[in-house]
Order: structure tokens, then sequence, then C-alpha cells
């Protein structure tokens, strides 16, 4: 009898040790309407193809409307804490991994903060997206971090505070370097056109 | 000779036509009775010359119409033409600069994509309307300096969640539009400006929605005298600047966890002053927001009545905090005015009778950190052991956001005050009667007895 619950014993620890091991593995929360408010803007958040998350280290769901509030989350808090980072394909709502998704912007597309960056599973569907929107510029994660992140109201009218705004965005951010930015502005009119 | 008559016959011919348009209602009403006839609303229009005034008498007309010239289009009885959807389409597309539409009952209750309403032209004047809807109400979209007002927008299909409904009134691209006066109910956000300029929002009534206003891009908005009750968020003013939310009523936000009555996000510039805020989880929340001034609010019964996140250079003074569970919170905010405010909750001492306390009111920053770090720890809220490590927690204190001067006493010259004093003197003087009257009546029983 004794021996049994040893050898029970000794078969729970490997299980629990298992399942320790196993909690490696981040998985995305389902986006709640009703409760669910994005981590930057404070928005609620739509379980719709532009919601966006991470998963950190320490199994805490953060949840985006777009997938431009989540890059803003990365550049304030830094990536070490993120265990898992997940976009949603633009047709099936799938969650995928950010580093896997294919990506497709144009300023022209209407994304809740206006990013204009949305996101596929397969680089198929994100050609095909280009094509039937006439427009867009597809894109890798690796390229999204060269991306010049702009919230759409830039691109609409020019008002006085843009410019002006958009350089404290920079401030903020610190990491932009003079090339960079330059090559940001090409893209900005290239975008223009297109949209 | 033949030319000489021909003028004549030409002259003749004028004074008749003056004459019968004298003597007739007017060729925009024949129009229309027409219309009621034999043919379809589009066709009337049409006929219609630009510039012309359309009467629509009291029926059921079927949508959708196309407005493609500048007219006026009103009811010939307020309230009793009715213009039906088709289910699929947008039922009134207006095209046309300076179109005005007047009266009438639009009844879209599809649930669809496209809105009741769309305008694509300038100067469009929207006036008196009753809208029910299934998508957005109206839509304006590079569209400018319309009007909207005395209109009444209802979302209609039952079962939809408030995420999958349309706004109320939604301007993309649109500038210089003037919303007043309207109500609407039970959309998605009542009036959601996007990237439109210099709107001005006053006394409009938004209830049972997400958010009440929300501008997002958009600058130079004027936010003011407007009621919202029981939205998620009364006033949400997003990526803007120099916006003025004056004298508007929030009240009773409280239903969703994350309802607030007047939030700013990364919003410069902004004048929130008299207010009245109560009833929400949050008052006055502001983030990533900085030169905004807040005053003269009343904040009262809320959660929590003002919170600050990241948010730097506001000045908020002369503010009333009265009977929230935790006046303020404040997490990466230190330099901000805080000034001449009254915390309902802050015991001050004024040694020099000027009416502030001379110790500072300092906003813990230790439950909002926490909360921050594990959003589950939240269910502490105001727990008594929480209480017990906040007060524990005191370090770096100097740099704590602080009222250096806070008020003993609400500040006088609201609209409360006065009517406040009075209640309490009429209830003075109702003890004293009362009292007086138990003092007779025991004296009387005394004197029975013996």
């Amino acid at each position: 009898m004794k021996r049994l619950f040893q050898s029970m014993a000794m078969i729970m620890f490997l299980v629990a040790l298992l399942a320790a091991c196993g909690g490696e593995k981040y998985e995305p929360q389902p986006i709640n309407e009703d409760t669910d408010k994005c981590a930057i803007c404070n928005m609620a958040i739509k379980d719709d193809q532009y919601a966006t998350q991470i998963v950190t280290k320490d199994g805490q769901s953060l949840k985006f409307d777009d997938l431009g509030d989540m890059h803003t989350w990365m550049e304030r808090h830094g990536t070490d804490s993120i265990g898992a980072a997940f976009v949603r394909d633009y047709h099936g709502l799938q969650w995928i991994r950010y580093e896997k998704a294919y990506y497709v912007y144009d300023p022209s597309f209407h994304t809740p903060m206006a990013y204009g960056v949305v996101s596929f599973e397969s680089e198929e569907d994100a050609r095909a997206f280009i094509e039937q929107m006439g427009t867009g510029k597809l894109m890798t994660a690796e390229d999204l971090k060269q991306h010049d992140w702009q919230s759409g109201h830039s691109h609409g009218h020019e008002h006085g505070g843009d410019l002006e705004h958009s350089h404290d965005d920079h401030d903020d951010h610190g990491g932009h370097g003079e090339g960079e930015s330059a090559e940001a502005h090409d893209q900005h009119a290239a975008g223009g056109h297109g949209g | 000779m033949v030319i000489f008559r021909s003028h004549i016959t030409r002259i003749i011919s004028l004074l008749a036509l003056m004459l019968a348009s004298c003597a007739l209602p007017g060729p925009a009403q024949v129009l229309a009775e027409q219309a009621s006839a034999d043919h379809t609303l589009q066709e009337l229009l049409d006929r219609t010359e630009p510039g012309e005034t359309i009467i629509l008498p009291t029926g059921t007309y079927q949508g959708p119409i196309t407005i493609r010239k500048p007219l006026t289009i009103r009811a010939e009885q307020e309230g009793s033409v009715i213009l039906l959807g088709d289910g699929r389409q947008t039922t009134v597309t207006i095209e046309a600069d300076g179109t005005t539409l007047s009266g009438i009952h639009i009844e879209d209750e599809a649930f669809k994509e496209e809105p009741a309403v769309l305008v694509t032209a300038n100067r469009v004047l929207l006036d008196n309307l009753h809208i029910r809807t299934g998508a957005h109400g109206i839509a304006a979209r590079e569209a400018n300096e319309g009007t909207i007002t005395g209109t009444t927008i209802v979302w209609a299909p039952q079962g939809i969640r408030m995420a999958d409904k349309g706004n109320g009134i939604d301007l993309l691209k649109a500038n210089g539009w003037r919303i007043t006066s309207n109500v609407i109910r039970d959309v998605h956000d009542a009036i959601y400006l996007e990237s439109s300029d210099d709107g001005i929002i006053t006394d409009n009534v938004v209830e049972n929605s997400r958010y009440g206003i929300h501008t997002m891009f958009s600058d130079r908005s004027s936010i003011e005298r407007n009621v919202g009750r029981m939205n998620v968020t009364g006033a949400m003013v997003m990526t803007a600047r120099h916006t003025s939310v004056k004298d508007n009523i929030f009240v009773k936000q409280s239903e969703n966890v994350n309802s607030q009555g007047i939030l700013l996000y990364d919003a410069h510039e902004i004048v929130v002053a008299d207010n009245e805020v109560e009833g929400n989880r949050v008052g006055i929340y502001v983030e990533q927001s900085t030169g905004n001034v807040l005053e003269g609010n009343r904040v009262s019964s809320n959660f929590i009545g003002l919170q600050l996140v990241d948010a730097s250079d506001n000045q908020i003074r002369a503010n009333r905090f009265v009977g929230n569970v935790t006046d303020a919170q404040a997490r990466g905010s230190e330099q901000n005015t805080i000034a001449d405010n009254y915390w309902d909750s802050f015991e001050g001492i004024d040694a020099d009778g000027d009416g502030k306390s001379d110790i500072a009111y300092a906003i813990n920053p230790f439950f909002a950190s926490v909360a921050q770090k594990r959003p589950a720890f939240q269910l502490f809220f105001q727990s008594p052991g929480m209480v017990f490590l906040e007060s524990l927690y005191q370090s770096g204190k100097e740099s704590w956001s602080r009222d250096a001067s806070p008020l003993m006493a609400p500040p006088v010259g609201g609209p409360e005050a006065g009517q406040a004093e009075g209640d309490r003197s009429l209830t003075g003087w109702t003890g004293l009667v009362l009292l007086s009257c138990t003092i007779v009546l025991i004296l009387m029983m005394r004197r029975r007895k013996a």
C-alpha cells in the first residue's frame, strides 16, 4: 500500500513537472468586447481583424485595438517582457504569431487608430488584398520595425499642430536616426499618392 | 408688325405667369402633390429645378433617394412624412451643396453597413429629422460646414451587440460642422468625429451608447452644454488640440468596467471647464496629455474622481471633488500644476485662515502602480489592507502629484453652493420646529399625569 502511494506521488510530481515545462507556451486570450480595452489608447476593443495581443512572460494578456498601438507599447516598454505577440488574420480572424504574419500598409486603410496596417496569415491572401484594394505595401514583421508609424490624421488635411505633433512623437520614441526619418518622409509621400 | 405682336404675346404671357404664380399655392407644392399621386419621390427630385423647395404632403414614401441638385425638402406637416429605406442601400444620399432636409421621419431599420443618411456635399442643413437606423444614422464624408439640428437618432434593430452598432452621427474628414440640440440614443458612438476640425457640438443629449461624444484626430472642436447619461464614456477626446469641453453634464456612466465621464488621451491645449461629472467609474481621466486646463469642474460620486496617467504640464485648479470613493489617482504625472481644488476626502489644516490648507494634498501613486502591474489587484480597490499598505508607502513623496493649496471648503460661486446653503438652513428650521413640538408634547403629557 505504501509503495503504491509512493509511486502515485511520484507520478503526480512528474506530471506537475511536465505541466510546468509545457507552460512556456503562450496562448492568446479571446477578446471580450464588454471589458477589454486597449492597453495604450483606452478604447474598447472590437473582436475584429484589427485586434492584437501581447502575452507577457508572466502570463498577462495585453490587448490592443490597432497594431499601431501594440507597436507604441513595444517602444515604450521594450520587448524583453513579451512572451508572445499575436495579430489576426484579416479574413479568418484566427490569432497568428506577430513574427509570422504578412502585413499590408496603406494610409487609406481604415483601422481603429488609423495606422492603416492589416495582417494576414498567408502571403497569398496579403497579395490578393493589395490587388483587390488597388493599393498597399506588403511587409513582414521585420519590415514593420523600420516602418514609420503614422496615425491616420496626418494624411488627411493639413493643420497647424500636426507637424509639431509628429515631432513630439519622434522625441518620445527617441530611436529615430536622421537618415531614417528622411526615408520615412519619402514613404509618407508615396503613401499619400496611393491614397 | 408680326414681330410687334409676338412681343405683346410674350409680355401678356409673362404677366399671366406672374399672376398665376401669385394665385396658385406655388409650383413646388403642385409638384409635391403629383409625386404622392403616381410618381416616385426620386422622379420628383429629378424634375425639380435646382434651388426650388419641395413640400411633401403627409404620407409614407419609399426610398432610397439621391439629391443631386440643391433643393429644400420639407414636410408639409412636421413628423407626418415617413421615408422608408429599402433594407439594403442608404435611404437618403445628399450630393448637392446647400441642400436642406427638414421635418421628415426616416425609417431605415435594417442592420447593415450603409448609413441611413449619407452627406458628401457642403453646407447641408439637416433639421428636425427623426431617424431610426440600423447603421450610422447620419454619415458625412469629405463634406464641410454642414448643420444637424433638432434631430433625433435612435438605433432600431434589437439584439445587436454594442460593438457592432453604427454611430449616431459619424463625420470623417468633414470640417466645420455644427451639431446642436439633437437627441441620440442606443447607438455605438452617439457623435463621432474623425479627422474633422472645427466642429461645434452643443446642447445635445446622448444616452445609452458606447461613447457619447468621441473625437479623434480632430482639432478646435467645441463640446459645450451637452448632456450624456448611461454611456460607457461621456466625452472621449483623443489625439486632439485646442478643444473646449465646457458646461457639459456627464452622469451615471458606470455600467461598464471601463467607463468614465471625460477622457483625454494624447490631447493637448484642451480646456475642460465647469462640467458636471457624476456617478462614473472614473470622473476625469487624463493620459499622455499635456498643456490642458481642467478648471471649475464638479466631480462627484465617482469611484475615482481624477485619474492622471503619464500626463504632464496640465493645470488643474478650482475643481470640486466630492463624495468620490477615491478623489484622485496618479501615476507618472509629476509635472502638473494642481492648486486650489476642493478634495472632500482630504483633512487639511488652515492655520493662517486664508481658506486654503497649509499642508498639501499628495496623491499616493501606490495603488495605481500596483493595479497597472497586476490588473487583477483592482479587486482590492479601497480594501482595508490596501489602504493600510498605501499609508505605509511614502517613498519619493516629494515627487508625487500634489495640490499645494487645497481648499478647506468647496469653492463658492458654483450653482450648487447657494442651493446647498438654503437646504441646510431649511433643515435647521424644520428641526427646530419638530424639537419645539416634541417639548410641548412632553410638557403636556407630564401635566396630564400630574
